[in-house]
């Protein structure tokens, strides 16, 4: 089969790539052999390929690497809860541990609550008036427990599940602001200078 | 002991500055080379690569090693030059991964008559390096492929994943990046003979 220029001129970029099979090389060796045009277009393309390919190779300026150092963001500052990030699966078992603790002793804290010694008092008008508001905010929250599915002395045991509840979610945002990539990482880079 | 990008992005992700400062200095000079040959001045093409390694550091938990860093490297390094081009020298219409559509780039398919050997040419170093310069003369997205295949040395699977294309359209890209780039050595050496 004979092979026309413009199919020829082809083939010689796709042999830059080796991607000719050997009957489509013979093809095309033969047709350079007769062509002296696609023969010099392939000589260019050879050259220009071996140029670009030993082009000695640019490099930035010394500055480069301090540059770019210096553009990283910092550092974020140390802050209170930075442990806890460093360490969140420890401060979580901690917070379980509490949250376990306030359960089991549940009972004896409702007798610390019971026992706090009654407030002093003073007589006067102001003091009438905040044990007024007092009753008054006493009778509503009666009247908002009364609403609840329980009977209202049994409100210790709502605060110490709110409490366990509470100490859970904490662990539980440690945990998500540790595995947060900005938050876990930023908590390591403390004190940490390039 | 020499650690592997991996490893030295490991570190990187946990805050050791040293170890990312050892990735920049490993890969200034390919990511440099590449924004140049994009951008086509050094200042800007310096500016763009360090853009790159900071967009780099402030991605590193994107990177999830299903590529070499280096490839990776070379996917921010494409969109920011990209972008620098877009922004200082070039014509917007072509600073983009689209091809050019055929002839709109002023470079028509039809060779030129090579009768006075070209080739010879070549063999000179001052037009050696006008070539090399050529290469930046380019539309963006031909020099981005010729630099990645002819002077990175990467493979048609790097270059795809770096530019986020099919394989075949890097093929037929860069097909046509080695004719645009030849006629532009053309135009060079016989200006008479596309007029």
């Amino acid at each position: 089969m004979i092979m026309n220029c413009e199919s020829a001129q082809r083939m010689v970029y796709e042999a830059v790539d080796r991607a000719l099979s050997p009957d489509e090389r013979r093809m095309l060796d033969a047709h350079l052999a007769g062509c002296e045009r696609c023969r010099a277009e392939a000589a260019v393309l050879d050259a220009l390929i071996e140029t670009v390919e030993t082009a000695p190779a640019a490099k930035p300026t010394e500055a480069f690497l301090a540059n770019v150092m210096a553009q990283l963001p910092a550092p974020p500052p140390s802050s209170w809860f930075a442990p806890a990030l460093v360490f969140p699966r420890l401060v979580f078992v901690f917070t379980l541990a509490a949250a376990a603790l306030v359960w089991l002793y549940r009972a004896s804290l409702s007798e610390i609550v019971g026992n706090f010694p009654p407030v002093q008092t003073v007589s006067g008008p102001v003091t009438t008036a905040i044990r007024d508001i007092q009753a008054y905010l006493q009778a509503q929250a009666g009247a908002v427990l009364n609403h609840l599915p329980i009977p209202a002395s049994t409100s210790v045991e709502w605060g110490s599940m709110l409490l366990v509840a509470t100490t859970l979610a904490v662990g539980y945002l440690l945990i998500r602001a540790a595995e947060n990539p900005d938050v876990g990482r930023t908590s390591f880079r403390i004190g940490r200078r390039y | 002991m020499d650690l592997s990008d991996e490893e030295l992005v490991a570190r990187a992700r946990e805050g050791d500055r040293p170890a990312f400062a050892r990735l920049v200095e490993r890969h200034s000079v390919s990511v440099f080379n590449l924004t140049l040959r994009i951008v086509g001045n050094r200042e800007d093409a310096e500016e763009a690569a360090q853009d790159v390694f900071v967009r780099a550091y402030r991605s590193l938990d994107r990177f999830r090693g299903d590529s070499r860093f280096s490839t990776w490297l070379y996917r921010i390094a494409v969109n920011v030059s990209l972008s620098s081009a877009r922004r200082s020298r070039r014509d917007l219409s072509t600073t983009s991964l689209s091809e050019p559509e055929d002839d709109e780039d002023g470079l028509p398919m039809q060779l030129p008559d090579p009768s006075a050997d070209p080739a010879e040419r070549f063999e000179q170093a001052e037009f050696r390096d006008q070539v090399r310069n050529m290469v930046a003369a380019l539309p963006p997205i031909y020099s981005a492929v010729i630099s990645m295949y002819h002077m990175q040395s990467l493979s048609y699977d790097e270059i795809a994943e770096a530019l986020e294309l099919p394989i075949g359209t890097v093929k037929a890209r860069l097909f046509r990046a080695r004719a645009a780039l030849r006629k532009l050595i053309y135009r060079s050496i016989e200006p008479d003979t596309l007029s």
